[in-house]
């Protein structure tokens, strides 16, 4: 009697979390893994059962391949990159500087600041002629740049706006990862005549692992979710030089209404995420020290 | 071999604060040196400013005749345990107690070699695979002695090294650092705010207060010469009873109530009094019992006395008694500044 009690009681306890995650995470995995088997519904034809064709489509569909390339050349630039800055800003941060509040300031706005309103800001910068890159660009001769415009410039132009904005996100994580590094530690370092590299190398890297795992997650998500600015600037155009993979899930779904090719294009993208999240946690945080 | 000489060293924080006040003192070749006060009187500062871990604001700090004031920690030639050991949390031991070998390129065949040594020299050999926080307080403290003294310096500085372990390990540990700083001949100076290490361990006492150095002597100087009350009230368990007293015809009288005008202090260390027939009346308060001794807190007066007595005295509160010592073991203080005189 007691232990059905017990049962009933922590079940209802559990409900609302169970009822919140059911409706908005599984039921929707579920109905878009059901959906990318179906055709898409059209007017008076319901949608019918295709099995695997939307994925035979996507493997034969270029934009899709371009969307891929795109992210993986995305993601392989503004991660490191991002993260790389972040923790040289954090280590200026963090040092007994004049004027680091300043500092800190400066180099957290860009994560403050709305996607869409920072796009907006880089428009402007990115302009031909009169845009404030091109027309520095301009005092030496070599205006008439459209950046966002052309294909060859078109995707770093857009990774270099996205490592302006993450640095300084990623730095907060990283000036507390330094922050938390005992000072003696430093200084028994030092003592033992460890210049900063070798500081660096064999003190900060190794203790600041955690933050980096932590950070990198982060980054691998955000490089996937994170479209804002092109749909703000570039719709993934020219010629889809910009086209990330869920800009494209977004654009098939919403501009083009084909709402069984994007529900399978997601569940790879699902596929691409748990991959990754599976790798960080099972193989790189074995290897990575927590005290 | 390495004398370490300090001249006249200042440290101010904010400009204000003089943590270091205008110091000077040297220590012998292999010397074992303790720097030795209550917490806050700049003794760690000191061994900061002599690890170079600290910018002197003036004065000199020169080991073995050269001027080293202004050379970075890591060209000063020595080593330093922290109080905290500050092992290296990602490292394995042997990889700690390495570190500075391999920070400076020793060769990987010298590295092997000397680990091996400085591991059976600190019996750690067995732990060298393990990380720092799968180590006892006490192994931790020999990692920790292990990356000192591996790099062979001449100069050895302990900051509380005793601090974070407990009794019994402390007793252990005090005999096996004496014991490793004779063997190996280094200069060694500790920090601590603990007189018993202090006394039983160095060969030199620098005591300090208020950034000052107090005195500076061997352990037996500063119990029976005390340079000060304050010396005097720090040195000993318990210790030396200070009451005021006043001179006539030569003789200390104590006072009955206690007082800094005109008269002077008098001193008497508690195992130094012995109860009598006839001497210095006094009223039991209460007692102590430490097993092969007893104190017993008396009170002449107002002002308070111990004495330590052999054995179980047993004497209830509110005994009358009388005390007595020998009258070399009388020290006398001036009551204004706190400085021994004679008693003349």
């Amino acid at each position: 009697m007691r232990g059905s009690r017990t049962v009933l009681y922590s079940s209802l306890l559990l409900l609302p979390a169970a009822v919140l995650l059911w409706v908005f995470t599984y039921q929707p995995i579920l109905t878009t893994m059901f959906n990318s088997l179906y055709s898409t519904p059209r007017g008076r034809r319901p949608a019918h059962f295709v099995g695997l064709d939307n994925y035979e489509a996507m493997i034969a569909d270029p934009v899709f391949w371009k969307a891929i390339t795109n992210n993986v050349i995305y993601a392989l630039t503004t991660i490191p990159l991002s993260m790389l800055l972040a923790l040289a800003m954090a280590l200026i941060v963090n040092a007994n500087l004049r004027g680091k509040g300043l500092m800190r300031m400066a180099f957290f706005t860009p994560t403050v600041l709305p996607m869409v309103a920072v796009a907006n800001i880089w428009l402007f910068f990115y302009a031909p002629d009169y845009g404030l890159i091109d027309k520095f660009l301009g005092l030496f001769g070599m205006g008439g740049n459209n950046f966002l415009g052309s294909v060859e410039t078109a995707l770093p132009a857009i990774i270099v706006i996205t490592i302006w904005k993450e640095a300084g996100f990623f730095m907060i994580f990283y000036l507390a990862g330094l922050q938390q590094i005992s000072p003696t530690l430093l200084e028994a370092a030092r003592l033992e005549g460890a210049g900063f590299w070798q500081i660096l190398r064999r003190v900060i890297l190794p203790l600041l692992m955690p933050t980096t795992l932590f950070i990198s997650i982060n980054a691998v998500i955000g490089a996937f979710r994170l479209v804002d600015h092109v749909v703000a600037m570039t719709k993934g155009g020219p010629d889809n030089a910009t086209t990330l993979l869920l800009f494209y899930i977004y654009q098939t779904g919403f501009a083009f209404w084909d709402t069984s090719y994007a529900a399978a294009l997601t569940m790879v993208l699902l596929a691409i995420l748990a991959a990754i999240a599976l790798f960080q946690f099972g193989y790189a945080d074995k290897r990575v020290h927590y005290r | 071999m390495a004398r370490i000489r300090v001249d006249r060293l200042v440290k101010e924080w904010g400009g204000s604060f003089r943590a270091v006040d205008d110091i000077s003192f040297e220590t012998g070749d292999g010397e074992f040196v303790a720097l030795l006060g209550p917490s806050g009187c700049g003794k760690s500062t000191t061994l900061r400013l002599i690890a170079g871990l600290e910018e002197a604001t003036s004065g000199q700090i020169l080991i073995d005749g050269a001027d080293v004031t202004n050379v970075p920690a890591s060209g000063r030639n020595l080593s330093l345990v922290f109080q905290s050991y500050a092992l290296f949390p990602h490292l394995n031991v042997a990889d700690n107690i390495t570190f500075g070998l391999s920070v400076r390129g020793v060769p990987r065949a010298e590295r092997e070699q000397r680990l091996k040594k400085t591991a059976d020299l600190l019996g750690v050999t067995a732990l060298l695979d393990r990380r720092p926080s799968q180590l006892s307080g006490g192994q931790q403290q020999r990692v920790a002695l292990g990356r000192a003294l591996i790099s062979e310096t001449p100069v050895c500085l302990l900051d509380e090294p005793l601090s974070n372990l407990d009794a019994k390990l402390r007793a252990e540990m005090r005999n096996e650092i004496r014991s490793l700083q004779q063997r190996l001949g280094i200069t060694m100076i500790f920090v601590t705010h603990d007189q018993t290490e202090a006394m039983s361990m160095a060969d030199r006492v620098i005591l300090m207060k208020s950034g000052k150095v107090e005195q500076s002597g061997t352990p037996a100087d500063l119990y029976e010469k005390p340079a000060s009350t304050f010396v005097a009230g720090f040195i000993g368990t318990p210790p030396m009873n200070l009451v005021s007293a006043t001179i006539e015809g030569g003789n200390p009288i104590i006072e009955d109530v206690s007082s800094t005008n005109g008269g002077i202090i008098l001193g008497v260390r508690p195992e130094h009094i012995a109860f009598g027939d006839r001497g210095q009346p006094a009223v039991v308060e209460g007692s102590e019992y430490f097993g092969a001794d007893t104190v017993v807190s008396c009170r002449i007066g107002n002002q308070k006395v111990m004495v330590r007595a052999p054995g179980r005295p047993g004497l209830g509160q509110g005994a009358q008694v009388n005390l007595t010592w020998p009258e070399q073991a009388i020290h006398v203080f001036n009551a204004e500044t706190g400085l021994r005189r004679d008693i003349n």
